[in-house]
């Protein structure tokens, strides 16, 4: 039957096309021509997903797997005989994978129209285009994929895509194109940790559960959800699953999720009041299915997903066992691996703990986050495409994805809360010291990540999702802008070569030293770019979690699962739940403070450069994609505004939360966090104070301080001395995280391999051993070889064998007569031999 | 003394005498004719041994084209008369005779009194037994019969177990399940020559039975393999293949799947059917009304071509009972034997011999094209006419010298001019 | 099926063959020679028939039609041989040919 899904394999198709076309193409099409053409590829994409969202919410939101080469019989395909592995390329589409299909196709689109105006200088555009639609592709296939394997495939496509983008420009003259290709090689380098840990839980995986997929086709993720959609009377075990709301005394909220949902609330109490599989159902559908086709026991746990089958053995007690598979066999919760045999419980930890080095890799996590920073060496349009926006939300997306695994090892989750609390903290402080305005940036995506991972920490799947989406939007927008801001500044350079005076004619040399992105340089541009400016300051207020822009819902969101966490009564989760509180409500202070900071140096005050003054606004291609993401700022939180607030009439409330339920079994209504007008004041308070703290800082033209030690001047933090000096450098050396990486790993690599290279291969191998043992050894065999060994004795029995071969053959040449019929008489009496041979014991048995 | 053997006995005879005729007689031609009659009353003899192919084929191949190129040779060489002149090795006609005398005493014997063959009256029925039903493990069955000296004893059968297969001779059995508990159940059958018979234990402790079902294992039709259902279950079911989506659709009241089989009754077994090849997703369910209740599914069903399937669903008694006291239903897949016995209705027909021809030994009909080719060509080398290819190959060689760049390569390596050193090739048929 | 057993088919066969042997001994005119080894191609083949039957199994029919294919494909070749060399010779008969002598 062909419906709508099934198009979903055309997300990895078309951009694909783009990418060939761009790949061979790309020179004759020209700039716009391939530009087009890209940008088409993303915009039909996009459209796809639109329709595969609209088809998953006229559907319930059940998810749909699509095996797009039914023929070939799966992917990777082994049957021995005691051993079987079958991993089909399927594609599947629930609700999760169409939030990222939409932001990434979404944004990505953007970008694209975008980088037709950004890139439109540079001779390599055809390449440029031509990897970004393969990185869309790749991206489209991490989220849309069925099984790890698939997801890693996209995994580690969107990872060399990366790499050839972020050393993009590899190629530019002198020190810059080195440490372009050196930022590439780093986070090539730094990701590669993470795939270690990818790997070792698909192998963990794959061990333990026989498979990779998620969910099999015919599997239902959310048995709940589902099951309430059919109208049936739910278990028990579905409706304790509140995250203990009530105990928080929220009956409040309860009650107008119910007034707000009410048609929700009516199918539930409907469905209490008694057993009411039939006339309601019966009435609008006819045949109704039945309770096991929802709850995937009709399965046997072997043929299950990963999540189902893992989901099973940790619902095991100590020593049950339940019929795991069609022959017959039986599992309880021991897990072999090798001579260990493990619980199941610790199996799934270590598998989430290397999960989240593979999300700590890719989403730029503590500790391995040095590399984001740096890769914002390639154009803006990659950092803001991938580097913020889609590419390290893979890592983010992965732990999503695994909820159930996660849910399944708390002592994991509170590690995730921690690895995420001090990154966001990490990135927040970092930011602060930075001059580059992409850098500033790059922190701040960092410590955003940190803001998802940690709330995936405290068990906010969607409000880690919903963050991932909203901070998709802005954070694109704020590399946008940048994007333009440097753009603009390039120009202004431009100008005043052409047309300024008092410059030298070596050219070359100043451009060497002006650095456009340096924020330094700038000041005032908010008269000369005033699209960027009001553009950027939208994506300003979003981010730094101001009522009513989109990153203030979000971020309230995890804020929330954060505080209810402290009334679980668990003492892990609430330890995790008030580090993660305390951290998350600094680093939005932080995160306030230095985005002012940025808006002070960047947009406010005098120019400070030549190029600053001239700069002009840029061209329409990229002026387009940031009016449309700036209106998304504003917009966008409000797909999932909580009860409480009261918005109940404008919005529908949950409406994510709603939309995700099919696809992340732990949650329901009314465990997603309501609005805590609490925390939502002394939030917005703490981004204001240090909004105006920034403000009273570097406002009113003292953005940059002029002081001896640095042309450019320095940071009024830094003017103030003593211990603000100390820590203002801290920050600005990224918290000497790089340094100590070098000292511990890069010092003695380097050291180990002078020493392999030079003492060891060259002094040692070369000089000595080569000229003294290699060679005077063989010439000392070579002598003893010539004379006795082989003219004496080889050459002997050879001349010999040869002799006695030329003797004999003179002898036994009679035989061969030369006459047929005695040849034939040979044979004939050789088989009468032989037959008398077979016969005698027949003979001998006297048969 | 039968037609037949009197029929074999002419015939072989016959053959014999051409034969020695041949061997014996000085003109060739006639030797050729009486080849002929030889290969004929064997293409005869073919027939009697089921073998009407191959007899068709040494008639049409050796007796027609093979003689016929045969009796061209004779002629076209005039040897019909060729002598056997000759005075070597006289000493190979007594030699000859001796081992002849020793070879056909010998081998006369030995197949007369050395092949102690059993003679093909059809096969010996088949049985196994399958154990679901309801009774403590492990189960005991025990088979007696009037053909049996003493009776035959499968030990410590499980639930969702099945024997292999015992060959017993015709006749009447009696199968009896012995349960741990010392219940017993018990089933007389009867079985033929070529009976392929699965007896099945069922049911609950209320309706214990024994059910007989015979396979049918004559060829499937191309790309399909047949599937048979038994319902042990008691409940009437239904067979529906969910296509790819793994799914049941329901849509506006009607399921949308296609429904394989409408309805098996309790302790029945659905005709068999002809399900094409793949990987399958069939469900078992019930109708109650307009609630259709699920039994079990058969996830990622392998659907073999050629393959015998028996898919029996029964409550699985092995485990334990869930929360209601049901059990839950379960598959016994016994598709996993594969047997092949003898269809004597169509043995050696051409139908059958081509049929092993394209699958099992295409490769030797693909090498036997081959080489038939091979002996094509060799055929027309052999016999060109002498003349003609002299004279080609004297021009030939008067065309042909030594290849220029590697008289330049040798000419740069030795610093002199090789061509004078290099000798021309002779002429090989010069010297005639 | 039918009432005579394969020993006699077995015994049959074995007479072909030897009779087919003695042709190859004892002639010299190479035609005879040739046409005496297609008899015991033949009685093989008889053989092969018989067991074929006797056990029901197709793969002795099989091997019989490979064998008459192959002998069909060895009558050509051979028959082009003798007719070479008879033009090299102008004789068929064997015992003239022995150039092959060590």
């Amino acid at each position: 039957m062909l419906n709508l899904v099934q198009m979903v394999p055309l997300v990895v198709f078309i951009p694909a096309i783009g990418a060939i076309i761009n790949l061979f193409w790309g020179a004759k099409l020209g700039v716009k021509g391939s530009g087009y053409v890209a940008s088409g590829a993303a915009i039909l994409t996009f459209i796809i997903s639109v329709l595969l969202y609209s088809y998953l919410t006229a559907n319930h939101g059940i998810a749909q797997v699509v095996d797009p080469l039914p023929f070939f019989d799966g992917w990777i395909r082994i049957d021995a005989v005691d051993f079987a592995v079958h991993i089909p390329w399927q594609f599947r589409v629930d609700s999760l994978t169409v939030v990222m299909l939409l932001v990434v196709t979404g944004v990505g689109s953007l970008i694209h129209i975008y980088s037709i105006g950004y890139i439109s200088h540079d001779p390599k555009y055809g390449l440029f285009f031509a990897y970004l639609n393969m990185f869309l592709g790749f991206m489209l296939i991490l989220v849309t994929s069925n099984n790890f394997l698939m997801m890693f495939v996209g995994w580690e496509g969107v990872g060399v895509m990366s790499f050839l983008l972020i050393g993009f420009w590899w190629d530019k003259k002198g020190e810059i194109g080195w440490q372009n290709g050196n930022a590439a090689r780093k986070a090539m380098i730094l990701n590669r940790i993470g795939d270690f840990g990818i790997l070792m839980a698909i192998f963990l995986m794959f061990w333990t559960f026989g498979t990779v997929t998620y969910y099999d086709a015919g599997e239902v993720a959310n048995t709940c959800f589902q099951l309430e959609g059919a109208g049936y009377t739910l278990p028990t075990e579905c409706e304790s699953e509140g995250h203990g709301e009530e105990a928080s005394g929220e009956e409040t909220e309860a009650a107008s999720v119910e007034e707000g949902e009410a048609e929700h609330a009516e199918t539930g109490s409907a469905a209490e009041e008694e057993h009411a599989t039939g006339e309601e159902g019966e009435a609008e559908h006819g045949l109704v299915l039945s309770e096991e086709e929802l709850d995937n026991s009709l399965f046997y746990p072997s043929q299950l997903g990963v999540f189902a089958q893992a989901e099973r053995l940790l619902n095991l007690e100590d020593g049950e066992e339940i019929a795991w598979d069609a022959d017959g066999n039986m599992r309880g919760r021991d897990v072999q691996l090798g001579t260990w045999t493990l619980d199941i419980k610790t199996v799934v930890t270590m598998i989430v703990l290397f999960l989240l080095l593979g999300a700590a890799g890719k989403s730029a996590q503590f500790p391995l986050l040095v590399w984001l920073p740096d890769a914002m060496a390639g154009p803006t349009p990659v950092s803001a495409l991938m580097h913020a926006a889609t590419m390290v939300t893979a890592g983010v997306y992965l732990l999503v994805r695994s909820n159930v695994l996660i849910d399944g090892a708390p002592e994991a989750q509170f590690i995730i809360a921690m690895v995420g609390a001090i990154t966001a903290l990490f990135g927040g402080i970092a930011a602060v010291g930075q001059w580059d305005i992409k850098r500033v940036l790059a922190f701040s995506t960092i410590s955003q990540l940190g803001f998802m991972v940690a709330a995936i920490g405290v068990g906010g799947y969607v409000a880690a999702i919903f963050h991932l989406a909203t901070h998709a939007v802005f954070k694109a927008l704020l590399f946008l802008g940048s994007g333009s801001v440097i753009h603009g500044v390039e120009h202004g350079q431009h100008h005043v070569h052409e047309y300024g005076r008092g410059h030298d004619a070596d050219d070359e040399h100043h451009d060497d030293e002006f650095d456009p992105q340096d924020m330094r340089n700038m000041g005032g541009l908010s008269r000369r770019m005033p699209v960027t400016y009001i553009t950027y300051l939208m994506g300003m207020l979003a981010l730094s979690g101001i009522p009513i822009f989109a990153g203030f819902w979000s971020k309230d969101e995890i804020l929330a699962h954060a505080y209810e966490r402290l009334s679980t009564g668990n003492t892990l989760e609430s330890l995790g739940g008030i580090i993660v509180l305390a951290t998350l409500l600094l680093a939005a202070g932080f995160t306030a403070f230095y985005m002012w900071r940025q808006m002070e140096m960047v947009f406010f005050g005098k120019a400070r450069s030549k190029a600053a003054s001239h700069a002009p606004e840029s061209v329409g291609w990229m002026v387009i994609p940031l009016l449309i993401l700036a209106i998304g700022s504003i917009f966008v939180g409000f797909i999932n505004v909580p009860s409480g607030v009261g918005l109940s009439w404008l919005f529908p409330l949950h409406n994510f939360t709603n939309f995700l339920e099919s696809s992340i079994p732990s949650i329901t209504i009314e465990g997603a966090g309501g609005f805590i007008w609490l925390l939502a004041i002394v939030a917005t308070g703490l981004a204001v104070g240090a909004i105006f703290l920034a403000r009273s800082l570097y406002g009113h033209g003292k953005a940059i301080v002029a002081h001896d030690s640095d042309a450019l001047g320095v940071d009024p933090l830094w003017n103030m001395g003593g211990m603000t000096r100390m820590l203002w450098s801290a920050a600005s050396h990224r918290l000497y995280l790089d340094d100590l990486y070098h000292a511990v790993f890069l010092y003695p690599y380097e050291r180990i391999g002078y020493f392999l290279a030079v003492v060891l291969d060259w002094r040692f191998f070369h000089d000595y051993f080569h000229n003294n043992v290699i060679h005077r050894g063989f010439n000392a065999i070579g002598t003893i070889l010539k004379n006795p060994v082989d003219i004496g004795l080889i050459d002997g029995t050879v001349n010999g064998v040869g002799k006695l071969i030329n003797w004999f053959s003179g002898r036994t040449r009679r035989i061969q007569t030369g006459f047929v019929r005695t040849y034939a008489i040979a044979i004939l009496f050789g088989v009468v031999v032989v037959i008398i041979l077979m016969v005698a014991p027949v003979f001998m048995n006297g048969s | 003394m039968g037609f037949e053997t009197i029929l074999f006995l002419a015939l072989g005879l016959t053959a014999i005498l051409s034969a020695a005729m041949m061997v014996y007689i000085k003109n060739a031609v006639h030797s050729a004719l009486f080849l002929i009659v030889n290969f004929g009353c064997v293409a005869l003899l073919y027939l009697m041994l089921d073998a009407p192919f191959i007899s068709m084929v040494q008639i049409a191949v050796y007796a027609g084209a093979i003689m016929v190129l045969f009796l061209f040779v004779i002629m076209l060489l005039g040897a019909e008369q060729a002598t056997d002149a000759g005075g070597q090795f006289r000493w190979v006609t007594g030699a000859a005779t001796v081992l002849a005398v020793v070879f056909v005493s010998v081998a006369v014997t030995m197949a007369l009194i050395g092949l102690d063959l059993p003679e093909s009256e059809g096969n010996d029925p088949l049985l196994r037994v399958v154990h679901s039903a309801n009774l403590v493990d492990p189960v005991d069955i025990t088979v007696t019969g009037d053909n049996l000296d003493e009776p035959f004893v499968i030990d410590g059968l499980i639930f969702a177990d099945v024997s292999d297969f015992v060959t017993l001779t015709a006749g009447e059995y009696t199968v009896t399940f012995t349960d741990a508990g010392g219940v017993t159940l018990e089933d007389s059958i009867t079985l033929e020559n070529d009976d392929i018979i699965t007896a099945i234990a069922y049911g609950d402790d209320a309706t214990l039975g024994v059910l007989t079902t015979p396979i049918d294992l004559s060829p499937t039709s191309p790309s399909t393999a047949r599937i048979q259902i038994v319902n042990l279950l008691d409940e009437t079911v239904m067979l529906v293949d969910l296509g790819s989506n793994k799914q049941l659709d329901v849509d506006t009241g009607e399921i949308n799947d296609r429904v394989i089989v409408e309805a098996i009754d309790f302790a029945t077994t659905s005709e068999t059917f002809d399900e094409r090849e793949g990987t399958k997703t069939f469900a078992f369910y019930t109708q109650n009304g307009d609630e259709l209740v699920s039994h079990v599914r058969l996830s990622d069903w392998l659907v073999a071509e050629g393959t015998e399937q028996l898919i029996i669903i029964t409550a699985d008694y092995g485990a334990t009972t869930d929360s209601l006291g049901n059990y839950r239903p379960r598959v016994l897949d016994r598709s996993q034997e594969s047997l092949t016995i003898n269809a004597f209705e169509q043995f050696g027909s051409p139908k059958d011999i081509g049929n092993e021809l394209f699958t099992t030994f295409l490769l030797p009909v693909n090498l036997v094209g081959f080489l038939l080719l091979v002996a094509l060509i060799g055929v027309i080398v052999l016999t060109r006419p002498a003349g003609l290819r002299g004279e080609r190959r004297a021009t030939v060689n008067r065309r042909r010298k030594v290849s220029r760049p590697l008289v330049n390569v040798i000419s740069q390596q030795t610093g002199r001019d090789v061509i004078e050193d290099v000798p021309r090739l002779q002429e090989p048929d010069s010297d005639e | 099926m039918t009432s005579v057993g394969i020993e006699a088919f077995v015994a049959l066969s074995m007479i072909l063959f030897i009779i087919g042997a003695m042709g190859v001994l004892l002639r010299r005119n190479a035609i005879i020679i040739f046409m005496s080894v297609e008899l015991m191609l033949n009685a093989t083949n008889l053989a092969l028939a018989a067991f074929s039957r006797q056990w029901g199994n197709l793969d002795g029919q099989i091997f019989t039609f490979f064998i008459i294919t192959v002998a069909a494909a060895e009558v050509a070749v051979g028959l082009a041989l003798i007719v070479a060399i008879f033009r090299n010779k102008q004789s068929i008969n064997v015992d003239d040919l022995h150039q092959m002598e060590g």
